[in-house]
This record gives C-alpha cells, sequence and structure tokens, in this order.
C-alpha cells in the first residue's frame, strides 16, 4: 500500500471547480467599478489591484518558496521606473505603442534584473537570503541619489500617459481605463503564477521551502530553484511597479525603498501565505484599511505592526488561514458544540483589544499629538490623557480580557480533543 | 588629503567603528546562539538613546548611562522570554518576522512617546571640553570618552567570554546546548541572558551615541542595514570577523565623508573640464559623483563584492 500511496498522483482539481473560480475571480473583477462607481473609488481599485499582485509577487518567494526577502520593493520600483522611461522614451519619439502593453516592458525588465539579484542572493535561503535582499535593497536605493537622470530628485519621474495616445479603443484618460489594464493584468498574472504553482519547477519551489538539502540530494540545485523564483516574483513585481507608474503618473524614490518592502511583507503575511490567494487578501484588507484607518487615527502604523505581530505569534496561517479554519469549522458539523466558548473567546478578545486601541490612542494624544490638547473619544469613550482613570481603563480592558482568553483557549483545546474523540469512536 | 585630515579621520574612523561594534557584537553572539538575526537589534540602540536622553534629562548623564542599558537589557530579556521562545516553534522564518514586527512597532512606539522630531540630547557638561589639540584642531572630549567606553566594553566582553566560568558556559551553550543542558545548566536561562545583555550593550551604544548620532526615530532603520552588512561580512557568528569589520566599515564611511574629490576632479587632472556631449545624461550624473556621495553605497557593494567573492565572510567558517 505505501508503494502505492507514493506513485498515486496527486488528486486533480476537478476542472468544474476550477472553472467555477475562475469564473468568480473573472466576474468579481468586471463587477467592481459597476459596484463602485466613481473616479476616487476606481482610483482605489487601481491601487488594490496593483498591490494585490505586488503581493502575488511576493508570496512566489515567502509562501511558495520559504524565502524572506527584505528587498521586494526594488523591482516593484524598478519596473515602475522603466516602464516609466519606456513612456518617456516612446513619446518623444512619436512611436505609437499601446499602452496596456508597457508593463510588459517594466515586466522584463524587473526579470532580467531579478536574475542578477537572484544570482547574488540565493545561495543560501533563510536568514542570509533575507540579509542580502536587504543589502541588495539598500545599495539600489542609496545608488538612485546618484543618478538624478534616472530615477529624478524628490520629485521623481513624471509621466503622461495619454502620450502614447489611444489603442484598444480607450484612451487612457479616465481612472476606469488603467482599471481595465490593471484587471487584466493582474488576471493574467495571477493565472500564471497559479499554473506556475502546478509545474515542476513549482512544486520544486516548495520542495526546497520544505527541505532544501533533500532537493540537493535528488540532483537538483536548490539555488537555481531560489533564483527562478527570484526571477519571476521579481518580473510581477516589475508588471507591477509598471501598473502603479501608469495609474499614478509619476513614480519616486520611495517607491523601491525600504517602506515598500515592508508593506508588502505585513499585506503578504497577514493575508496568509499558504493560501494562493491570502496575499490578494492580504493587500485588500491593509491597503484598505491604509486609506481609511490614516483618516481617523494617527496610530494606524502602529497597529499594522501589532497586528503582524500578533499574526505571526498567534495566527501563522494569517487572515486566509483563519478563514479556511472557520470554513473548515462550519463543515465539520462541530461548530454548535464550540459555538459558546467560540463566541466567549471573541468577547475575551474584544476586551483585549478595546482596552490596546484606548492605551495606543491615549499615548499618541499624549506623545506625539499633544498639541491636540488632553480630550479625546475613543470607541465612543471620553477620555482624558491627564486622568489617570483612563489609562486604567485601558489597562484594566487588557489585562482583564488577556486574563479571560488564556483558560478559555485551553478549554477550548479540550473541546476539540475530545470532540476529535468521540469523532472517531462515532 | 592633508595629514590633520587624515589623523581626524582615523580617530573618527576607529571611533565608529568601535560603535559599530558595540552593537554587532551582541548581533553576533545572539546569532550564533538562537540561529536568528534579530532585526530589533537597532532598536534597542534607539531605546538606549532615547532612554539615555529621558534619564540624563532627570538624572544626569552618568546614571543614565547605567540606568538605559539596565531597562533596555530588561526588555530585550522579556522580548526573549515570552516573544521569541513562543514563536520559535514557527521556525527560523517565524522568528526572523517576530523580530522584525517588533523592530516596526518600536519604531512607531518611539514616534509615538517622543515625536517625530529629533531630541535635544546635549554632550553632558563634564565632557564638554577639548580633550586635546593637534594640528591645531581641538578634539572633543566626548567622543574620547566614547572611546574608552567602547574599548572598555570591547576588553571586557572579552575577557569574560574567554577567561570565566560564565563565558565558558555561554559558548558552550553556543554550540553544544543539549550537553550543557544535561550537565545541569539552565540553558533558557542562558539564552535569556545573552539576549537580554546584547539588548543592553546595544542600548549603551545608543547612550553615549546620542549626542554625537542625531537622536531620532529613523535612527535605527538607518543603522540597522548598516549592521547586517557588518554581521555577513565578517562571518556570520564569528566575534572577530565582526570586529574586523565594523572598523571597515568605520573607517570607509568616515573616510569618504572626509574625501572631497569627484569624478570631475579626476577627469580635470588629465585635463579634461567637461563631460562629451554626446555620452547623455547618465554620464553627467556619473560624471558628478564625488566620493561623498558614494560613501553610503561602499558598504553595500563590499556585502556584494564578498558574496560574489568569499560568500562565508572574512572569518566565517564555511558558505
Amino acid at each position: 500500500m505505501t508503494d502505492n500511496a507514493i506513485n498515486t498522483p496527486a488528486q486533480p482539481r476537478p476542472l468544474a471547480a476550477g472553472l467555477l473560480w475562475t469564473g468568480a475571480a473573472l466576474l468579481l473583477l468586471v463587477a467592481l467599478p459597476q459596484v463602485f462607481p466613481g473616479r476616487a473609488a476606481v482610483s482605489t481599485l487601481n491601487y488594490l489591484g496593483t498591490m494585490a499582485l505586488f503581493a502575488l509577487s511576493y508570496n512566489v518567494l515567502l509562501g511558495r518558496t520559504g524565502l524572506l526577502s527584505l528587498g521586494h520593493a526594488t523591482f516593484f520600483g524598478l519596473g515602475g521606473f522603466i516602464a516609466s522611461h519606456a513612456v518617456l522614451a516612446m513619446a518623444d519619439a512619436g512611436w505609437s505603442f499601446p499602452l496596456p502593453l508597457i508593463p510588459a516592458i517594466g515586466g522584463a525588465g524587473a526579470f532580467a534584473l531579478g536574475i542578477f539579484g537572484g544570482w547574488l542572493a540565493s545561495g543560501r535561503g533563510g536568514m542570509p537570503f533575507a540579509m542580502i535582499t536587504l543589502g541588495l535593497a539598500e545599495l539600489v536605493f542609496a545608488a538612485a541619489a546618484l543618478f538624478p537622470s534616472i530615477y529624478g530628485s524628490e520629485e521623481g519621474i513624471g509621466i503622461d500617459r495619454m502620450d502614447l495616445g489611444a489603442s484598444f479603443g480607450l484612451d487612457y484618460a479616465s481612472a476606469a481605463d488603467i482599471y481595465a489594464i490593471v484587471a487584466v493584468w493582474l488576471a493574467l498574472c495571477a493565472a500564471g503564477l497559479w499554473f506556475l504553482a502546478k509545474t515542476p519547477l513549482g512544486l520544486l519551489m516548495t520542495a526546497v521551502r520544505d527541505n532544501a538539502e533533500r532537493v540537493e540530494f535528488l540532483g537538483f540545485s536548490a539555488r537555481r530553484i531560489r533564483m527562478s523564483a527570484y526571477a519571476v516574483a521579481a518580473g510581477v513585481a516589475g508588471v507591477a511597479g509598471s501598473l502603479a507608474a501608469l495609474n499614478f503618473e509619476i513614480m519616486t524614490v520611495h517607491e523601491l525603498g525600504a517602506g515598500t518592502s515592508t508593506l508588502v511583507l505585513l499585506m503578504t503575511y497577514i493575508g496568509g501565505t499558504r493560501h494562493f490567494l491570502g496575499p490578494v487578501l492580504g493587500a485588500v484588507v491593509i491597503g484598505l484599511m491604509k486609506l481609511w484607518l490614516s483618516d481617523i487615527s494617527p496610530a494606524w502604523m502602529m497597529y499594522f505592526g501589532l497586528l503582524f505581530v500578533f499574526v505571526v505569534m498567534a495566527a501563522p496561517g494569517g487572515l486566509a488561514g483563519i478563514l479556511a479554519s472557520g470554513i473548515g469549522l462550519a463543515r465539520s458539523g462541530t461548530l454548535g458544540a464550540q459555538a459558546h466558548l467560540l463566541g466567549a473567546i471573541a468577547a475575551a478578545g474584544a476586551i483585549a483589544f478595546a482596552g490596546i486601541v484606548v492605551l495606543v490612542e491615549l499615548g499618541y494624544r499624549a506623545g506625539l499629538d499633544a498639541a491636540l490638547g488632553p480630550d479625546i473619544t475613543v470607541l465612543g469613550l471620553g477620555l482624558n490623557t491627564q486622568s489617570a482613570g483612563s489609562w486604567a481603563l485601558g489597562t484594566v480592558l487588557l489585562l482583564v480580557g488577556a486574563a479571560a482568553l488564556r483558560p478559555l483557549n485551553a478549554r477550548l483545546a479540550d473541546l476539540r480533543h475530545s470532540l476529535a474523540k468521540t469523532g472517531e469512536t462515532a | 588629503m592633508s595629514i590633520d585630515v587624515l589623523a581626524f579621520s582615523l580617530l573618527n574612523g576607529t571611533l565608529y567603528g568601535m560603535l559599530l561594534f558595540l552593537l554587532a557584537s551582541g548581533l553576533t553572539l545572539i546569532f550564533s546562539m538562537m540561529g536568528v538575526l534579530n532585526f530589533a537589534h537597532a532598536s534597542f540602540f534607539m531605546l538606549g538613546a532615547y532612554l539615555g536622553f529621558e534619564f540624563s534629562q532627570g538624572l544626569g548623564f552618568f546614571p543614565a548611562l547605567i540606568l538605559a542599558p539596565l531597562c533596555v537589557g530588561l526588555i530585550g530579556a522579556g522580548v526573549e522570554r515570552f516573544g521569541l521562545r513562543r514563536v520559535h516553534r514557527f521556525g527560523h522564518l517565524g522568528e526572523l518576522l517576530f523580530t522584525f514586527g517588533l523592530a516596526f512597532v518600536i519604531e512607531e512606539a518611539v514616534q509615538m512617546i517622543w515625536g517625530r522630531s529629533p531630541q535635544a540630547y546635549p554632550v553632558p557638561a563634564a565632557l564638554d571640553f577639548t580633550a586635546f589639540e593637534i594640528f591645531g584642531t581641538g578634539y572633543p572630549a566626548f567622543r574620547l570618552f566614547m572611546l574608552a567606553v567602547s574599548a572598555a566594553i570591547f576588553a571586557g566582553l572579552a575577557l569574560l567570554l574567554n577567561r570565566t566560568r560564565v563565558g565558558l558556559i555561554v559558548r558552550a551553550s553556543l554550540t553544544h546546548p543539549e550537553m550543557v543542558s544535561m550537565l545541569g545548566h539552565n540553558v533558557p536561562l542562558v539564552f535569556m541572558s545573552v539576549f537580554g545583555a546584547g539588548s543592553a550593550l546595544a542600548a549603551l551604544g545608543g547612550v553615549i551615541a546620542g549626542p554625537i548620532l542625531v537622536t531620532q526615530p529613523s535612527m535605527a532603520a538607518g543603522l540597522g542595514p548598516i549592521l547586517f552588512v557588518i554581521v555577513v561580512v565578517g562571518g556570520l557568528g564569528s566575534l572577530g570577523g565582526a570586529f574586523a569589520a565594523s572598523l571597515i566599515v568605520g573607517f570607509i564611511q568616515t573616510f569618504a565623508v572626509a574625501i572631497d574629490f569627484s569624478v570631475a576632479d579626476a577627469f580635470g587632472l588629465i585635463g579634461v573640464t567637461a563631460p562629451p556631449a554626446a555620452l547623455g545624461a547618465l554620464l553627467r550624473d556619473v560624471w558628478n559623483v564625488s566620493v561623498s556621495q558614494v560613501g553610503p553605497v561602499i558598504p553595500y557593494l563590499l556585502l556584494v563584492a564578498m558574496l560574489i567573492f568569499r560568500p562565508m565572510g572574512l572569518a566565517g567558517k564555511r558558505a
């Protein structure tokens, strides 16, 4: 039996389910601008689509190959600059090149640079890889200051996307036209990356993630596999960068800086690295949080950081992992038996979270935003940074919530254990 | 370059190198022990600078020199005990990501408490005088003090690790943790202490560097990548290599700033005064690049060169 088990190919995904997923995704892409019309909303969709593609490319490294890159924005930025210069040069020369194909140029350029970068970085995985990518990213960022004619100075390189003229019946004046470009590229690249995961190379990437030594013993070069993953990720990041350049019509050095690299790491990891669409989920959630939360709280970056640390410590599957386990729970038929404990955990978590929010908001008002005065309304509560009661309230909420969580989690684990036992005997 | 610039650059380069080693030594020790590069190490340096600033306002500089590293050391030990040890089961990637997130949160917390602008962290009055004069220019006593503190820590660390029983246990825990544990030593406690001590060393670096480098929220993000360059160039896990790499990077950065020489000057020597217009805008950029502009890039170039020609680093044992 064991021999057969090894030789049995993985269950092919039923064609119908695959078609259903593809259809749903395409329908969603088409429907979104109809549901959220208006220039600002479509602009937001463009940004989210770009970041979703960027995060998907990052997950080729982080989730698929198990490589932590700290300089992925390098290729996002370089792709964007290559695309910008392509637009400028072609507009200068008077060529009529279809604008929607510009990301192919940015992507190809980033792919070529990614091969070189991958050759430097991929000798070892794990931490050396992380540090080398960090060093390369800093090198490119620091060198960018030396070449103002390529990277622009402080104000960056601006383009006019209408310079290349109309093509495919669109003149690219409106955000909706750019949405069409973003959606098509997102769908194409996502399909390509999905397909890549099924190819022998994709499987080898997973194998390198799980046990690089073993892969070497099988006669493959782990270095070349890492390098391929790096180059593919760089190329797709270049496409995403080009889309960003077309959307914003400007590219600055900050796009290839450490901040952008951190953002894509946060998006991908919080979304979930072990599910194909996890990065997309993360990009959408973090992207929207970035847009909305930055309006209502000065502490939004702090919340990102805390959310990231929470996910790393408590939910390494990310949001997609949480969703998947929720769906698994609903299907298992034991949801009813666990509902009271899950409800209690949610309540305790909400209390602890409220405590954190109160403390963080008080902290920002007492420190950074002290000029705005001591009175602040958090979660509908009137608080004052100078009253000990306000600080005590936050601390008590946090401590009570955290103290309640611990025994509740233990009880949930016990309950699940006994449920699994009865499931086996039944 | 004149002789006085050379002398001062030598002094400042040694000083900067020693300061870098103060941080790199803790980072290297923690790395050899846990196999994890602590991305929050430069954040502990920054916390040290800010706490040093805060304590020296209330209590004076010299109590701050003791208190700030003590506080940060406790914070570091707590981070190891309640953070790193918990994410250990998710493997090295989980640990790396945890320290990365921690660095992010610490930077935000520092901005939350102290604001985004630099702090006025003055050189302590007791050390605010000219130590000696060479070539008609004075050298500040505080810099000499920094040099003395760094050298003392370096000597102390070397003695502690190589000549005492504590050092013996720490070194044994680095290579044979199971065996040390069998012999009845509490290895997790050793790990926690080394993590705390490494953080405290970084904080000490922050306290003495705060008045010279600018105490601002971006100081961790600015120094962190340089530290990683040092640790890689020196050879992962090698204290001696980290020491050599610290001095090299210190000298490179100090001398690059001191040299006022550009590509245009080089061509000026052979009588070419303007870039050939035919070669375009890119060459005009290169034409104006001076050595001091290239300074920030050199450590990373060194890193890349090292990876190509000697991937195990200066003193590393294997690639």
